[in-house]
This record gives C-alpha cells, sequence and structure tokens, in this order.
C-alpha cells in the first residue's frame, strides 16, 4: 500500500488552474510498460468537486484511488483541482484501452478520453532520476518560488475503510509541505453525520520530516478524531479546509529579495467514504449492549474482611479500547444478603493516535446484613472485537467477602446471647433450659422395643394363630359333615337291626317291644339329622321331618306309629304278638317309605 | 510415665455418670469448649443417648455455635421426640438463626396431626401397633368362633377399631423409622451457604442461607446436596457446608 502511495503521488502534478473552467483529464504515467510495473492513471477534476464512476478495466487489477485536492485562492480567484489516482496492476501482455472515465461534476457528466496503453514483457520504464545536487543554474529550483500541488497537499487517512457499526476509525489530516507553512488554520469542517466523534487532542504537533517520492517533506498532523460509525452502509466523512500561508525564500540568490512574499493557500482534503458493516447476530447474546472493541472487566472491593452492618465499595472497572462513553454495564447481579445504593460512575477516557479507549468505573456501596463468607458476582460483558469479527465476553469476579461480627456472638458472660438481626433486630431476655442429668441408661446398651423379639412376636402370633384357627374350624367342619353323612347312611341299617330284635321281644309277647319300636325310630330320626335321640320329643320329630321336606301323609304316619307306641308303652293291659307283629310291619314300611323321601 | 498411665486409668475407669459430671462441671465454668470436647469424648464412646445430644447442643449454644446446637437439638429429639426441654431449646435457637423461611401454614388439625407425630417415639408406636395387633388378632378369633352370637355386632366393632389402629400406628411407625434411617434433613453449618440451582459454582445463585437453618435433602451428586427449603425452594448446597441430622 504505502508503495503505492508512493508511486501515485508522483503524479499529482496537476497546476492550480485559473478560473472556473471544468475541465477532466485521464492520464497514465507510460504508454508502454513492461508486466512487472504498474501503470498510474490519474483523474484530475478542475473547476468543480467531482468523483469518477470507476469500474473495472480489461487487463488491469485496479487499486485505489488516492484522492487529493486542492483548493487556493490565488489574487482573489479560487480555483480547485482533486486528482484520483488509480495504479493499474497488468494482467497480461497486449494492447489494451482504457475507455472513457464517467466524471460526475456538479450534475453534469463529463468523459475522459480513452487511453491505449501496451503491455510487454519485463520492464521499460526509465529509472526515477536521483536527485541532483546543487547546482544555482538549474531551472527546476529557480521555478521553486511557485508552489504547486506537489509542494503541499493535505491528506486524509483512516485506519480503517470497511469497518463494523460502532467500530473506531482513527481519522488523521495530515499536512505534507516541503516548505515552512505559517499559521494554518482549519476554514471549513463540516459536521460528521451518521458518526460519534472523539477529537484527538493534538497539542503542538511535532513536525516531521518524511521522504515522498524522492522528495522530503515537512508533514504534521492538523486535526485527528475517532469516529464511529452510527450507522451501516456507506457514509462519508467530508472533506477538510484548510488555509495556510508561506514565506518563500528562492535559493536564487538573484531571485530571493524580490520572491520573499507571503502565499496564502488554501487547501482541501478529499472525501473519504466508509463502507460499515452491520454487526453480526451470530454469537449475540442477550446482554449485547453494543460494545464493539477490546475490553477487560475487573472487579475489586475494598475490604476483604468486613463487620455485618459496614459498609463496602465494590469497584467494576471496564477498561479497553471502543466506543467506551456510550457504554453501560448490565445490572448488578442479585446480591442476596446486601443492602445496596446506587453506582457511582467515573470514566477517564483518553483519545489517542491509537484510538479511543479508557476506563470506566462503577461503584457500589454495598452493606452486608450478616455474617459469613458472601460470594458477589460474577459479571459477564459482551463486546464485538472486530479484529477477529466475533463477540467475546470479559468476566470479573466472583468476589469472596468475609463477613464477620457475628450477631450470635455470646456477651462476656456467655449466659445470653446478645442481639440478633432477623429481618429486624429482637432482644432476646430469656435463656435455653439447663443441662439434663445424665440418665441411669447411659452408656447402656437398650435395644428399642421395636429390635425386640416380643415386638416380632406380637406381630407373627396373631397371624399364626388365626391361620391355624381358621385350618382348625374348617377341618372340624368337614369332619362333622363327615360324621352326618354317615350317620344317615347308616341310619336305615341301624333301625332294621333295632327291628329284628323287637322282632324277637313281639315273639315272646314283651311289652318292651314298643320301647325298642320307639327307641329304633327316635335313633332313626337322630341319625338322620344328626343330633342326639335322648333330646327328641314328638313334636321336634315333625318339625325336623317338615324341615326335611317329608310329606304330611309320611308325616301323620309316622306320628300314628309312635302315638301307638307310646300308647302300648304308658296304658295298662298286654298285648297280643299278633299286634306287635303288625306293628312292626307298619314300622318297616314306614321306614322304607321315610328312605325314599329323606 | 507413671503419671501417663495414671491418667489414663483414670479416663478409662471415669463412668459415664462421671463423665457428664465432669462436663457440666466445665459448662458451669463458662468453659463451653470443655464441656463441648467432654461431651463430644463420651458420644465418640457410647451409643447414641438423647440426652447427650441435648446437652452437647446446649454446649455448642452458649459457645455461640448456633448451627451445631440445632444440629444436635435435632438429633436428641429424633431420640426423644416427646421431650419439651429438648424442643423448646430448639425453638429459642432457631428464633436466633438469621434465616426465617416461612413454611406453608397448615390448618389447624393437620398442625396437631403434625405435632403429635413429631413427639411421639418410634418406641412407643411399636408398642402401640404391638398391642393393637395382638387384640386385632384375638378379636378376628372371637368372629372367627362365633362365641358369642349376641355380641357380634360389638365384637365387629371393636375388630374394627383395633384393626384401624394397627394400621395407623404401623405405617406411621414405618414411616418415623424409614426417617430415622435415611436422615432426610440436615443443618446448615457454616455462617452462610448459597442455595444453587446445579451442583456447581458455575450454577447461578437462589438464595443465601445462613447457619442453624434446617433442609430436607432429597438427592446428592458428588460434593453436592440437593435440597429444599420449608418454604418449597429446591437447589443444590456443597456437601461440607450442611450435616444430615
Amino acid at each position: 500500500m504505502k508503495r503505492f502511495l508512493l508511486v501515485g503521488l508522483v503524479v499529482l502534478s496537476a497546476e492550480f488552474s485559473i478560473g472556473q473552467q471544468v475541465t477532466v483529464e485521464a492520464t497514465v504515467n507510460a504508454r508502454r510498460i513492461g508486466i512487472d510495473e504498474v501503470l498510474v492513471l490519474t483523474i484530475s477534476v478542475s473547476g468543480g468537486r467531482g468523483t469518477p464512476r470507476f469500474r473495472s478495466i480489461d487487463g488491469f487489477r485496479v487499486s485505489g484511488p488516492l484522492t487529493s485536492s486542492r483548493f487556493s485562492i490565488v489574487n482573489g480567484r479560487t480555483s480547485s483541482t482533486s486528482s484520483f489516482t488509480y495504479q493499474l496492476v497488468p494482467q497480461s501482455e497486449g494492447t489494451f484501452t482504457i475507455l472513457g472515465i464517467p466524471v460526475d461534476v456538479e450534475g453534469r457528466t463529463y468523459e475522459t478520453a480513452p487511453i491505449r496503453v501496451e503491455v510487454v514483457a519485463g520492464s521499460v520504464m526509465p529509472r526515477r532520476p536521483r536527485s541532483r545536487g546543487f547546482d544555482p543554474f538549474d531551472r527546476q529550483r529557480r521555478r521553486e518560488p511557485e508552489i504547486s500541488a506537489e509542494d503541499v497537499f493535505i491528506r486524509a487517512d483512516v485506519s480503517k475503510r470497511s469497518v463494523y457499526q460502532g467500530e473506531g476509525v482513527i481519522v488523521t489530516y495530515r499536512v505534507y509541505s516541503k516548505y515552512m507553512p505559517h499559521g494554518p488554520e482549519v476554514e471549513d469542517d463540516p459536521p460528521l453525520t451518521g458518526f460519534w466523534v472523539e477529537e484527538v487532542e493534538l497539542g503542538n504537533p511535532s513536525i516531521e520530516r518524511q521522504v515522498v517520492n524522492g522528495q522530503e517533506y515537512l508533514t504534521f498532523p492538523m486535526r485527528q478524531r475517532v469516529v464511529f460509525p452510527a450507522r451501516t452502509g456507506d457514509l462519508t466523512i467530508p472533506p477538510l479546509t484548510l488555509s495556510m500561508a508561506f514565506r518563500l525564500t528562492s535559493s536564487d540568490p538573484f531571485d530571493a529579495f524580490f520572491a520573499r512574499a507571503s502565499r496564502p493557500v488554501v487547501l482541501r482534503s478529499s472525501a473519504v467514504m466508509l463502507g460499515v458493516k452491520p454487526l453480526p447476530t451470530e454469537g449475540r447474546g442477550r446482554d449485547f449492549t453494543g460494545a464493539v472493541g477490546v475490553y477487560e472487566l475487573d472487579a475489586v472491593l475494598s475490604h476483604e474482611d468486613v463487620e455485618a452492618g459496614n459498609p463496602v465499595t465494590l469497584t467494576l472497572a471496564l477498561r479497553g479500547r471502543g466506543n467506551l462513553r456510550s457504554l453501560e454495564l448490565p445490572e448488578l447481579p442479585d446480591t442476596p444478603g446486601f443492602r445496596t445504593f446506587d453506582p457511582k460512575m467515573d470514566e477517564r477516557l483518553r483519545v489517542t493516535g491509537a484510538g479511543f479507549g479508557g476506563e470506566k468505573t462503577w461503584e457500589y456501596v454495598l452493606v452486608p446484613d450478616s455474617a459469613g463468607t458472601k460470594e458477589i458476582g460474577p459479571w459477564k460483558f459482551q463486546y464485538f472485537d472486530p479484529s477477529v469479527g466475533k463477540y467475546v465476553v470479559a468476566s470479573a469476579g466472583p468476589v469472596l467477602l468475609r463477613v464477620s461480627g457475628d450477631a450470635l456472638a455470646t456477651s462476656a458472660n456467655g449466659s445470653i446471647p446478645a442481639m440478633t438481626t432477623r429481618g429486624e433486630v429482637k432482644l432476646l431476655r430469656e435463656d435455653i433450659r439447663y443441662l439434663k442429668d445424665a440418665p441411669a441408661t447411659l452408656g447402656l446398651l437398650t435395644t428399642p422395643f421395636y429390635g425386640s423379639f416380643l415386638f416380632y412376636a406380637s406381630l407373627a402370633f396373631p397371624v399364626f394363630w388365626n391361620v391355624g384357627f381358621v385350618l382348625y374350624l374348617k377341618r372340624k367342619e368337614r369332619e362333622k359333615t363327615h360324621s352326618t353323612l354317615f350317620r344317615s347312611r347308616r341310619a336305615h341299617g341301624m333301625a332294621r337291626g333295632r327291628l329284628k330284635s323287637a322282632s324277637e321281644l313281639a315273639s315272646k309277647g314283651s311289652k318292651d317291644f314298643y320301647e325298642e319300636i320307639a327307641a329304633a325310630l327316635y335313633r332313626y330320626i337322630g341319625d338322620k339329622k344328626s343330633v342326639s335321640p335322648s333330646g327328641l320329643t314328638t313334636e321336634s320329630i315333625d318339625e325336623h321331618l317338615e324341615a326335611s321336606g317329608v310329606d304330611d301323609p309320611l308325616r301323620t304316619r309316622f306320628a300314628a306309629v309312635l302315638g301307638a307306641c307310646e300308647e302300648a308303652r304308658f296304658t295298662p293291659g298286654e298285648r297280643t304278638s299278633e299286634e306287635m307283629r303288625a306293628l312292626l310291619r307298619r314300622t318297616e314300611q314306614l321306614i322304607v317309605s321315610m328312605e325314599r323321601q329323606f | 510415665m507413671l503419671l501417663l498411665s495414671a491418667l489414663l486409668f483414670q479416663v478409662a475407669i471415669e463412668s459415664p455418670q462421671e463423665a457428664f459430671v465432669r462436663a457440666e462441671a466445665h459448662y458451669q465454668e463458662q468453659r463451653f469448649e470443655d464441656a463441648i470436647a467432654a461431651y463430644e469424648a463420651m458420644r465418640a464412646q457410647l451409643l447414641e443417648d438423647g440426652v447427650l445430644y441435648y446437652n452437647l447442643g446446649n454446649a455448642y449454644f452458649k459457645a455461640g455455635k448456633i448451627g451445631l446446637a440445632v444440629l444436635n437439638y435435632e438429633r436428641a429429639l429424633a431420640l426423644m421426640p416427646s421431650d419439651e426441654e429438648t424442643r423448646t431449646n430448639l425453638i429459642f435457637a432457631n428464633e436466633l438463626i438469621a434465616d426465617d423461611v416461612e413454611s406453608a401454614p397448615l390448618p389447624l388439625v393437620i398442625r396437631w396431626l403434625v405435632q403429635l407425630y413429631q413427639r411421639v417415639r418410634p418406641d412407643t408406636l411399636a408398642r402401640v401397633l404391638s398391642f393393637s395387633f395382638l387384640c386385632t388378632g384375638a378379636l378376628l378369633t372371637i368372629f372367627l368362633y362365633d362365641a358369642w352370637p349376641s355380641w357380634r355386632s360389638v365384637t365387629i366393632a371393636a375388630l374394627v377399631f383395633s384393626g384401624l389402629t394397627a394400621l395407623v400406628s404401623g405405617v406411621t411407625f414405618a414411616t418415623k423409622l424409614n426417617q430415622v434411617a435415611n436422615r432426610v434433613e440436615a443443618i446448615v453449618l457454616t455462617e452462610n451457604a448459597y442455595v444453587r440451582s446445579g451442583p456447581g459454582e458455575g450454577s447461578p445463585r437462589l438464595a443465601e442461607v445462613h447457619e442453624g437453618l434446617k433442609v430436607c435433602v432429597i438427592g446428592e451428586r458428588e460434593d453436592w446436596f440437593q435440597v429444599t427449603l420449608a418454604n418449597g425452594l429446591a437447589g443444590w448446597i456443597r456437601r461440607s457446608e450442611l450435616e444430615k441430622i
């Protein structure tokens, strides 16, 4: 870049033109160049402000432009010349035509003449002649009193042309002059729109010597500022207009006396275009506050130990380069257990040639309510670092604070705890209950009841007992059913046996026959119903029979037989064997009938 | 050497009752650190004893260590839940802690039940369970045998009553025993501790709690306990800042 600058300055050869005639001219430093060389194209616009609408040129890679303008008032007449210098790097050998380049000057469009350029192999341009030694007869030196654009110019340099929104750009207006200028003053400094501007205090800038294009210049910065684009898109930094005077002494001793005069000169820088890119959305945090640059965050406590109720100062410092002035720190994180006060903000900002930066601090006063090791923070601060094109997080803390002066500290005699804070201060005049005596069982192995055998036994016993009991009842029930069936089945046989013995009694004509018959019947019913025969009466027998579904005629027959037995037993008088045999037969028939119905 | 062995001998023959008297003497002389040391030594030797925890809690309280005092009162209460002195001192100590975490208010009846639950010892519950279970068993037998048919309704009522008693006491007993076995509650022992939203220093702090606060431990991971506060807030506290009851 620097090389191009030097090359470009060679061709700033436009003379101060006089009058307002608009001329647009394109010149090249050579019509025939080697492929290793660079063609310098200069478009000069005089008589008005204009900007070439430059696109691309076949066969060349274009860089630039370097711009320079002069605006001078000579003898009351103003003239202005702007030069746009492009470096054209040939891409291949051959003959190329640089077509006419349109230039818009105050509403009208002018066009430069086409230029044919031949590109050949190697290098063809002559070496620039070295500066010669002193030669009093050299015409070049004699012309020195005339101030040309080569003798003095102003350059507007920007540190960067393509920037992010909010990124600081250093704009330096630097005067280059072969002679010592007097009283340089800013004539016109239009306000910058779309920028946040921080002026650099230059003080008394030192004047340096600098060789440009083999010519020695005195150079000094006239004005320097850091601009932060607030909008995106193409933003223009307007030109700065300076005036200064030269008192020239010709090196020609014959001319020196006459030429000693003050020459006022007005210089104007070119406008600078900045391409402002929007900040990327990717990686942007929710708490991003628009900080662009490079920052670091720091948190410091005034004390590390403090008593509860006493204030401590927390200082948060944001240091770095960037648009610090417009930055606000995110909220202080929640500090439970502290009373907080509004922070005191302080900024120490410096604007230097290196950029805009400094330190911004926030002082918080915190009063801890209770004792303990408190942790405050951490803090995070997100900013966009344009040098890497990414969002970066600066963090600080957490800081630790040991709070002593415990509210629970016992008083001197140790008997009454001191006041404590529990929301509000509370006085406690009571004391805890006194110690207990050692229990008798102290140190003895005492098994709790629920670990004892008795406990488990009490849980197990009712279960086993009841399960066993239920099983027992079931079995008994089964046995009972069993015996009932058995007796019922046996009843007929038993009755027949008894009737057989009754038959023997009948042949003897004994009255015991009736007893035997009655016993047989009672026994039969008892067996059938599984009840004790001794508990039966005639009535209960009838009930049993009815309950068992024996029909009325049979029941009547049964009652009749029983009745006959009773009658015979309890009434005096003999009975014949015949009668007995008849009753026996009735009884046998009765039992057979009963067997069918039971 | 002789002196040393004599000292050892003296220590060795000191009965727990004598050690208690010695610790009490320290306490009365306001040498609470010595009293604490004496009680802690006993605790290391003896089995868990409610009275010992109670006295130790008192000594810690007087020494200004409120967190350890609360912890020992809670341990004493776990062993003798019906002891009113321990409860009084615990309430007193809780008055002094910095945190006043409001628990959700409960209806009166529930509060009574909770108080009853807190005050009853597992051993008592075991006895009630044992007795009511035996009664239930006996009544069931009577019911099954149907010994007195005319008293059947009375038998059924008594059976239901004793059965419910056994059920309630059994469930309560199991819960209580489970609580003791799992030791689900813990006390904050450091002056302050942060409840964080996750188990790690990087997690945001939800609340600051102070020494003596009782929290419920519902989980753990490495160096962290997951806890809930009485007001329902849940979070993580560093393990070293807590001790389980």
